[in-house]
């Protein structure tokens, strides 16, 4: 059994890595939560269950931070500026935890604290989990039907008013469903971005984007990944016709997003992180063997650690890194002081040159628009970015100070994105939008800020209080490809350097307040946060506050100043004494005199 | 009568012509790699590498040089500290500052073994042993900062070399504007440069 489920396993392995059509999953019973089969019991299927029989489900759920989404340590450092889903650990606002998943449960695997329901496995492993349909039990609070409704479009299950119905006909004698209708398989790119950002693997579809919480990652960082060429793209992107070149390079060379985001104990992938990893080992031999590692994968996936991504910071930093495949020094040999660049700047700060997509800057929770829904400002968009016909122009990541795991500070490309949000002023609670939406909707909604305010008190938020935030957003997706990259000294030598343009974060400050740079994922503000003439809020980036000081780039240099002054000092004092030697010489009274006696003559009598 | 009379050699001047065209070199550059922003002549890129070229050659003519004058003896007319020096640079300063517009004779005069002023001693060893020193090591150290991050961090990083890169070039800057004037104020206007053209400087003593 063991030997079968690794050859199963091994050619399961093979074709999720090459990304090539998915072979066949073993027919496996489905059964519910109590392991009857839910073709005789009608039950909703339970994978705790029903993946249970050949894999570690416990292992698996207890061993993803997917999972633990939600738990005290998660939420303590939660802050979801899209969805206003802030940190405050075991206690969920209005409602508790079953309001908590009604609201934000879509982006829950499921298992964890999302009681009464279980992780749902088939979300990530099938080819195409009907997202719709889970979504909509999960806002029913009909958690224990959220696996079986993601059933939904594989044949196996059906609609009906009085729920969810097993078609018997895809199953087999023993339970089991048509295996070429589950299509079960390792986890595409598809399945990450239903949570997590755009992503469209066909090359050639005419991609567009409609940016908002749904596609969280997409719309704080840019982060499209898809083979397409931008020229192609549906949307009305600024000089599309020169941009030949892929979305994400990766997703064109086809990679997955599990190529770099993979499970740690995968034994044909192994990568130690270099925070376990003990100093003087290059790499781990040991592994697990394809079956143990199939019946145990462990979900803690590698990841980065990026301001945006609170969860599973046990592991953050664990992923492949670009210097994983990629020896920068076989291929920067045109770079002067390349090995000074590499340790100033992360791959992407040039790699990624910019984000041709809509951007956010700000988020402004402190009023709602008719649907309930905060008002959203994009960088590089002047109307609605869901218009196709909405002009989208190019925008050039911030580089800011990040420390990676190491202690090396290097520049990475950031997004800053201002938030402005209500908090209760006695506990220092954030005001959950389910509130917000109950005070600030309507005909007779509140207009001004302090009518907001006195609406929040009668509510029952004590001391209402506007804070406001500047979250920065790591942007490590949307690759180009080399010859796309950043190659022109003056982007960061020169005082054109992407450094000296002001940095827009908000047009307005709600309620007047000044937000802080809330500091997260090793990134540091060089820099200060200042409101231009306009009363716009900006930041002025300095990269010498954080001990960079590129070539060339130094707007403000005292130096200058005081060797400007010693030169115009010396060629005054040089331009007085020559001025007064040739005034002397050829006034009137030297005429005819030798040069020297003239002067002299001259000199004589003006002194005298 | 006046007498022409052998001030520069041929390897004196080739060594001042030298210094002289790659210290403009290097300043020019230098600003536009100090501020690609603001000058445009060759490009960053090209503006580095040409930097690096020409102080390599700047290094190798100041090694050059030194040798000359030590082994010539001629390194004997950069050091002050004859009897009464500091009178004779007062008078000195005395005649810039009066006697050049009443058409006083220079106080000092310079003849081939003798050749500097007591300022001008003063200033080229402090050019030579002070601001030249400090331009090559601070360059050798910002261009070796890849190559040698410790010890580059150990004396304050780019952040301090830098800067003080900058400042000694606008010292060099504001040195070659007083220089060239000064040059200027020989028998003629042009009998200075005359002289480190030809290597010959005319000369009444040796007239007589």
């Amino acid at each position: 059994m063991r030997g079968l489920l690794a050859t199963i396993c091994f050619l399961g392995l093979l074709s999720g890595r090459a990304g090539a059509q998915r072979l066949e999953h073993p027919a496996v019973p489905f059964l519910d939560g109590d392991g009857a089969r839910v073709v005789d019991t009608g039950a909703p299927v339970s994978t705790m269950k029903t993946c249970g029989a050949c894999h570690d489900t416990e292992y698996i759920a207890t061993h993803s931070y997917h999972v633990s989404l939600g738990s005290a340590a998660e939420r303590a450092a939660r802050f979801d500026a899209l969805t206003l889903d802030a940190g405050d650990p075991g206690a969920f606002p209005d409602g508790g935890i079953e309001a908590w998943i009604r609201t934000f449960g879509r982006r829950h695997v499921g298992g964890g604290v999302a009681q009464g329901t279980e992780m749902n496995c088939f979300l990530c492993h099938l080819p195409a989990p009907a997202t719709a349909e889970r979504e909509s039990e999960i806002a029913r609070g009909s958690l224990d039907a959220v696996p079986t409704a993601t059933l939904a479009g594989t044949g196996l299950v059906s609609k009906s008013e009085s729920g969810w119905t097993w078609n018997k006909e895809a199953f087999d004698d023993a339970g089991a469903p048509d295996p070429t209708l589950l299509a079960l398989g390792p986890p595409s790119s598809t399945n990450c971005g239903v949570c997590h950002g755009a992503v469209e693997m066909d090359p050639d579809a005419a991609l567009f984007l409609t940016p908002g919480p749904r596609t969280p990652e997409t719309a704080t960082t840019g982060a499209v990944f898809s083979p397409g060429r931008i020229r192609r793209s549906g949307m009305n992107v600024e000089g599309k016709e020169e941009l030949s070149r892929p979305w994400d390079v990766h997703a064109a060379r086809l990679l997955e997003c599990s190529s770099c985001h993979g499970a740690p104990n995968d034994p044909a992938d192994y990568i130690e992180s270099p925070t376990t990893r003990p100093g003087h080992m290059k790499a781990e031999a040991r592994g697990l063997d394809l079956a143990e590692f199939l019946r145990t994968p462990n979900h803690d996936f590698r990841k980065g650690r990026v301001s945006q991504a609170q969860a599973g910071q046990e592991v953050a930093g664990s992923m492949r890194r670009c210097e994983d495949c990629h020896d920068a020094s076989a291929s920067h040999g045109f770079l002067p002081y390349a090995e000074r660049h590499f340790e100033r700047l992360q791959c992407e700060a040039c790699h990624i040159p910019a984000i041709h997509a809509p951007l956010l800057e700000s988020i402004d929770w402190t009023v709602l628009d008719e649907e309930g829904e905060p008002r959203l400002t994009y960088r590089g968009v002047e109307g609605d970015p869901s218009d196709p016909r909405t002009l989208v122009a190019a925008t050039v990541p911030t580089l800011l100070p990040r420390t990676d795991e190491d202690g090396t500070t290097r520049l990475s490309p950031q997004n800053l994105v201002s938030v402005f949000y209500w908090v209760d002023g006695q506990s220092g609670t954030v005001v959950p939008p389910t509130t917000l939406r109950e005070v600030l909707r309507g005909d007779a909604a509140p207009q001004t800020t302090e009518e907001v305010r006195r609406a929040l008190l009668e509510a029952g938020v004590g001391d209402p209080k506007i804070r406001g935030a500047v979250r920065s957003y790591g942007i490590h997706h949307g690759v180009a490809p080399a010859s796309w990259a950043v190659r022109d000294c003056s982007a960061c030598h020169g005082a054109t350097a992407r450094f000296s343009e002001p940095v827009a974060l908000a047009d307005t400050l709600p309620g007047g307040v000044m937000p802080e740079f809330a500091a997260s994922g090793g990134v540091a503000l060089a820099g200060s946060l200042e409101r231009n003439q306009a009363g716009a809020l900006e930041l002025r980036v300095d990269p010498r506050a954080a001990g960079l000081s590129p070539l060339g780039y130094e707007p403000d240099r005292w130096v200058d100043r005081i060797g400007l002054w010693l030169f115009v000092l010396t060629l005054c004092g040089v331009l007085i004494h020559g001025g007064t030697r040739v005034f002397l010489h050829f006034h009137p009274k030297s005429k005819g005199r030798p040069s020297t006696d003239g002067v002299a003559a001259v000199a004589g009598e003006v002194l005298r | 009568m006046k007498k022409e009379v052998k001030f520069y050699s041929l390897h004196e001047r080739i060594w001042h012509w030298i210094q002289a065209l790659t210290i403009l070199v290097l300043i020019v550059t230098g600003f536009e790699v100090h501020a690609p922003g603001r000058i445009h002549l060759l490009g960053f890129e090209l503006a580095v590498v040409t930097h690096t070229v020409f102080a390599v050659v700047l290094l190798a003519n100041a090694a050059m040089g030194l040798f000359y004058f030590l082994t010539s003896g001629a390194i004997r007319q950069y050091v002050p500290g004859e009897s009464g020096f500091f009178v004779k640079a007062l008078r000195q300063a005395q005649y810039y500052l009066g006697g050049i517009f009443r058409g006083e004779p220079h106080p000092f005069e310079a003849t081939p073994g003798n050749r500097l002023n007591p300022l001008q001693k003063v200033t080229y060893l402090m050019i030579l042993n002070v601001l030249l020193p400090v331009q090559v090591v601070t360059g050798v150290l910002i261009w070796g900062a890849e190559r040698w991050p410790d010890l580059v961090a150990t004396v304050g990083g780019l952040a301090l070399l830098v800067p003080i890169h900058a400042l000694a070039s606008w010292l060099f800057l504001s040195f070659i504007v007083m220089h060239i004037y000064l040059t200027t104020t020989g028998e003629t206007p042009t009998a200075n440069l005359k002289a480190m053209l030809t290597g010959f400087h005319e000369s009444e003593e040796e007239a007589k």
